[in-house]
């Protein structure tokens, strides 16, 4: 008899346990790439998209399995000779499938005996290929790619810490007021306001809780107004209603000029002496008069970081210098110097 | 061609060659296959022990099993090569000339018992180098053929080494096997105890004659070897080459040289004899692990880590089979412990 037919339910088995071990497989390799997917996504800060990975891992383990399964029913005579030798027939069965076609006496004499033996060991005697370890590796892998793909992304990695509600609560609150105040303003405007929105943004972090955020912001938003009220103020309705409230502003200590630039700001005007309100600012937010605060027309000097603001002192001058020209009190030729100053100034 | 009767001759003469020897030599079973398994198969075998365990009864046994013409030598530090082989006389012949005529020496024998063969020089040893190989001795310009089946079974002390010639590695080469013998069990040595209070001589008797230990030796070559088989025993032999990239790391950092390819000669050839011996009609991987002591133990050369450590050559062999088979050794030696263990 040959020995293929000796052998057919031993390959039966050896076929079976090769699918197994193939759909075990292509789980794990298909679990994996889903995974690495996953990470991938996280890793960019993205919602991994579940169901194309799904379809694709359900590809690639259909592709797998196929490639296993072909490669299972592969399995050669001498392969599953092998496995029935390892049941303890002592290389009778491989030697029988190598010198089947030699017609010497000994080899006739070796199939008989590898024949006599192989009727003692049954298909169902041939060890799983399959160790421990590959299953293992096969529902690791599966569970570490569902709780990956169940994992909401920016919980997980965000540049190495995690976002908190606190901070998304934050960017909110400072997206709105972004949307709301930088619309339709040329930079250097854009810039200021960018400036007050951020300073109240670090405000706002450093609490802990919401608790004075609107204080943060309220005063954020009048800075805000402040600035955008004087600086539109010859455009704003109602403008030129203001200008008997706007601080009388001093045209010797005109703040375009190069000689008193500093004197002018901190010394030789009498916005603070005026104790009125602004007209411009008041025409932009519709709330009335707004005293100018007297810290607003001195420099301000931050210890931490080491400047002196004059932020404040910009906006009114910018007014009054407006103001002024409109009325024709500034010659052309100082106009002109005065208007490359205030350039510079919102460009700092 | 073999045939049944032949197969049927090896199983009866085998069967009844372990009888005979087991009424003169108790316990040693190992060494006792060991030493059939090369005089079938055809190799020299060297056995080393101490004195006083039955070497040379062994020997001697063998040689009446097989009823063979048997010589012994014993070697002494003054013993020549021609003491060994023969050499040219003059003799007057008929008419009264004188002629030189080859007298023949001990060695053209079927069995030759070299005793105590590391206490002759090497000059004396190396006259048995082309005996052993080719079965042949030159002497006088003349070569001379020596009767088949040839054995040469040399015994060797391990201790008292004052005054030997360790055998060369050209000589110990062309032994099949190098078979220790171990002191016997207690209750082996009451049964020799006991069997020698009462008679002295060996009572084997003769088995086979020369004739049908070649037909013997005939039904063994042609046991067919599987090439996984064939391969296993490469691998393992090649496995004690130290040079080679693919060297386990056992093999690199304690074998100086490895075993040469008559190494894989023997193995196969005697794997066949025993696979007969256990009644199987092909090679097992199993008859190669049983005969890699026999076969590798004195054509490795271990370096001097191993000796520093005291990793004798059986030890080496069985992690390299170890190894081989994806197993982990019983005492793992690697480097790396070596190193770990310096430390503490």
């Amino acid at each position: 008899m040959k020995s293929k037919n000796l052998l057919r339910h031993f390959k039966k088995k050896a076929v079976s346990d090769g699918i197994v071990r193939a759909a075990v497989t292509s789980v794990t390799v298909a679990a994996c790439a889903v995974f690495i997917t996953s990470l991938v996504f996280h890793i960019l800060m993205k919602d991994p998209p579940i169901l194309t990975l799904l379809i694709s891992a359900l590809a690639l383990l259909v592709i797998c399995l196929l490639f296993g399964i072909a490669l299972s029913l592969r399995v050669c005579e001498r392969q599953v000779a092998a496995r029935i030798d390892a049941l303890g027939l002592d290389n009778r069965i491989a030697t029988m499938v190598e010198f089947e076609d030699d017609k010497s006496f000994l080899a006739d004499y070796q199939r008989r005996d590898a024949v006599i033996h192989l009727r003692s060991v049954s298909p169902r005697d041939i060890k799983c290929t399959l160790k421990g370890w590959q299953i293992a590796a096969c529902a690791l892998s599966v569970s570490a790619a569902i709780v990956l793909c169940l994992l909401p992304y920016d919980a997980a990695f965000a540049a190495g810490t995690p976002i908190t509600d606190r901070e998304k609560q934050v960017q909110e609150i400072i997206d709105e007021l972004r949307d709301e105040y930088t619309k339709d303003l040329d930079d250097s405007l854009k810039d200021l306001v960018n400036d007050i929105i951020d300073e109240a943004e670090n405000e706002l972090l450093q609490r802990p809780d919401s608790d004075g955020d609107s204080e943060i912001i309220n005063s954020a938003i009048n800075k805000i107004d402040k600035l955008l009220g004087v600086s539109g103020g010859d455009s704003a309705p109602g403008g030129d209603n203001g200008n008997e409230d706007k601080p009388p502003v001093n045209d010797n200590n005109n703040p375009g000029s190069s000689d008193n630039q500093n004197g002018g700001m901190s010394d030789d005007t009498n916005i603070n002496g005026s104790g009125t309100g602004s007209g411009s600012a008041s025409s932009s937010n519709g709330s009335g008069n707004t005293e100018l605060d007297h810290s607003m027309t001195e420099p301000i000097f931050d210890p931490e970081k080491g400047t002196v603001t004059y932020g404040e002192i910009y906006v009114f001058y910018y007014a009054d210098y407006l103001e002024a020209l409109k009325n024709g009190n500034i010659p052309s030729d100082v106009a002109e110097d005065v208007g490359d100053y205030f350039n510079a100034l919102a460009k700092k | 061609m073999t045939n049944e009767k032949e197969i049927q001759l090896f199983s009866e003469k085998s069967s009844r060659l372990f009888a005979e020897i087991k009424k003169d030599i108790i316990g040693q079973s190992e060494v006792v296959e060991g030493v059939v398994i090369a005089m079938i198969a055809g190799g020299n075998v060297l056995l080393e022990g101490v004195p006083g365990v039955g070497k040379t009864r062994l020997v001697r046994s063998v040689g009446r099993v097989f009823s063979l013409p048997f010589s012994r030598i014993q070697f002494t530090p003054d013993l020549m090569p021609a003491d060994i082989t023969g050499t040219n006389v003059i003799e007057r012949d008929a008419s009264g000339n004188s002629v030189l005529r080859f007298r023949r020496g001990p060695i053209f024998s079927n069995i030759i018992l070299a005793d105590e063969i590391n206490r002759a020089t090497s000059k004396t040893q190396s006259a048995l180098l082309e005996a052993m190989q080719e079965h042949t001795v030159t002497a006088g310009g003349d070569t001379y053929r020596l009767d088949e089946p040839f054995f040469v079974l040399a015994t060797q002390n391990p201790i008292e080494q004052d005054g030997t010639y360790p055998l060369p590695e050209a000589q110990t080469d062309r032994f099949m096997f190098k078979l220790i013998m171990g002191y016997p069990s207690d209750d082996e040595l009451e049964s020799i105890v006991a069997m020698t209070q009462k008679n002295a001589k060996e009572t084997s008797a003769p088995v086979l004659d020369g004739g049908e230990l070649l037909t013997m030796r005939k039904v063994a070559s042609e046991i067919p070897v599987c090439s996984e088989v064939m391969k296993y025993a490469i691998r393992l032999v090649g496995a004690t080459h130290p040079e080679r990239e693919d060297a386990p790391s056992v093999t690199r950092s304690y074998i100086r040289f490895g075993a040469s390819p008559r190494a894989a000669q023997a193995l196969i050839t005697a794997a066949k004899v025993r696979a007969l011996l256990y009644g199987r009609f092909n090679v097992s991987t199993g008859d190669i692990d049983a005969l890699a002591l026999p076969v590798l133990r004195h054509r490795i050369k271990p370096s001097f880590n191993a000796v520093t450590e005291r990793l004798d050559c059986d030890r080496l062999i069985g992690i390299l089979i170890s190894e081989l088979k994806g197993e982990k050794p019983k005492q793992e030696v690697t480097p790396d412990k070596r190193k770990k263990s310096k430390k503490i």
